[in-house]
């Protein structure tokens, strides 16, 4: 056989197999090519109803003092530990948590209160924080104002028990959590959450 | 073979490699590498079997009212599916991409035979423990609202409209009720929405044949964020006192102990 000869076997089995391989994958119908009847109109595409909420994340978060901070998406980690932003200027959102525009349950943000490399950060106001604070979420295209109706300090190994403060059900509710109480080096530093309770202050 | 013939053999395979890498990378070749739709086809015409055929072929015949059918393994693109019953035959063209509904059904006005609309599947991802709600009005009522356990979660939904909600899972009495009120047009019924699923549900048929009926489908999502925390440590330099002050004598050292730790 000539090389020309090989060439031309070779190439005309490529072009197959590339044909075999392009098209359609597993059409139930087994038709490589789309089929449509010229009598066949298009069907309707549903819409949305105007009532329909669109739920989006939260991007920042504006303290009562009017301090922003950017807002990263976080998630559990294995061992049950919220994993939180390094940088003590960022808050958490844990993706697990509500969204704005979702009918029930808290949007749960956390932020360090303070680090060994960056000093004090920004959450150590919700240590003073009182009920009747305002707070603001916003997110790509909407945005929330909330009114703080209850601060709390609550032992760190209590967290997982608290009913509301990472419950998907009942009314919206914003949760804003850091570190504070005691501090003793010994037994893990801070040996308190703060948890901060906020409800939104008009239909989003 | 000499060395100047076995050079040439080996530029040709060489091209013929070239040319099957070629081709593979042509669009034909890529839609292979796409993820496949899932169409599924709900047949919401009550009292009636309706016989289904796509592009011309025969899926499945004597399809009842509230069945689902599928998941159709349709390539992307443009198709045409046909429903027929002894009375009518409703020809239309579909452009499948992704999850979708392709949902039979009566529109809001007196009409002499059904007809289509697609619903887009959200199969996004939601949080742990919960799980998407989806209502869809294909009923012959006029526009309604949504509510579940006496409260209202949707208003004024019309013909060929959906609404869409993530929920904490739990079962639910879902009601269909006129907008501006009114006796409920459907429910309360009782409605199980799983965690990490999406349930559909078509609201279809009249009030004036007594037919109308709930379609559920119920779709598997995958879930995001992870299980509730057990523990949030957010804070360990001990800096902040517990009425919120700063802890004077601890910050003077801090500089002095980051330089040390040579952070």
């Amino acid at each position: 056989m000539r090389p020309s000869d090989v060439a031309a076997a070779v190439l005309a089995a490529a072009l197959l197999g590339a044909c075999s391989a392009s098209g359609a994958g597993t059409s139930a119908t087994g038709n490589q090519a789309a089929h449509v009847d010229a009598a066949a109109r298009p069907a309707a595409v549903a819409t949305p109803a105007a009532s329909q909420e669109r739920t989006e994340r939260p991007v920042s978060v504006t303290l009562p003092s009017g301090r922003v901070l950017p807002v990263d998406v976080v998630r559990t980690l294995p061992g049950g530990a919220l994993a939180i932003p390094r940088d003590i200027h960022r808050a958490g959102w844990w993706a697990g948590s509500s969204r704005l525009g979702d009918p029930f349950g808290s949007i749960v943000l956390a932020a360090h209160v303070d680090s060994f490399t960056q000093g004090v950060g920004p959450a150590a106001e919700l240590l003073s924080t009182r009920p009747g604070a305002r707070v603001h979420l916003a997110a790509r295209h909407r945005a929330q104002s909330y009114r703080v109706t209850s601060v709390r300090v609550v032992p760190r190994a209590d967290l997982r028990r608290e009913e509301v403060v990472f419950s998907a059900a009942g009314s919206r509710r914003l949760v804003l959590i850091t570190c504070g109480g005691a501090y003793d080096a010994a037994r893990g530093g801070y040996q308190d959450n703060v948890v901060v309770v906020a409800r939104p202050t008009r239909h989003s | 073979m000499s060395v100047p013939q076995a050079r040439r053999a080996l530029s040709l395979v060489l091209l013929a490699a070239l040319v099957t890498l070629f081709t593979t990378l042509l669009p034909g070749g890529v839609a292979t590498a796409r993820q496949a739709a899932s169409t599924y086809v709900v047949q919401g015409v009550p009292d009636t079997r309706v016989d289904v055929s796509v592009d011309g072929n025969a899926v499945r015949s004597g399809v009842a009212a509230k069945q689902v059918v599928g998941p159709l393994g349709l390539s992307p693109g443009h198709h045409t599916v046909s429903f027929s019953s002894p009375d009518w035959k409703v020809m239309t063209s579909v452009t499948v991409h992704g999850s979708q509904d392709v949902v039979l059904h009566w529109p809001a006005d007196a009409a002499d035979k059904p007809v289509v609309t697609v619903f887009t599947n959200d199969v996004s991802a939601v949080g742990s423990g919960k799980g998407r709600l989806s209502v869809a009005h294909t009923a012959v009522v006029p526009p309604a609202d949504i509510t579940a356990d006496g409260k209202t979660l949707f208003t004024n939904i019309a013909n060929g409209e959906f609404v869409s909600a993530v929920v904490p899972a739990a079962t639910y009495q879902v009601a269909v009720v006129p907008t501006g009120g009114g006796n409920p047009l459907l429910g309360p019924l009782p409605l199980p929405v799983q965690a990490g699923a999406l349930t559909r549900v078509f609201a279809i048929g009249a009030p004036r044949n007594g037919s109308m009926d709930a379609v559920v489908q119920v779709l598997p999502v995958p879930t995001t964020g992870g299980a509730a925390p057990a523990s949030v440590h957010t804070g360990s330099a001990g800096l902040v006192n517990p009425d919120g002050s700063v802890d004077t004598a601890r910050l003077t050292t801090w500089p002095v102990l980051t330089a040390l730790l040579g952070r």
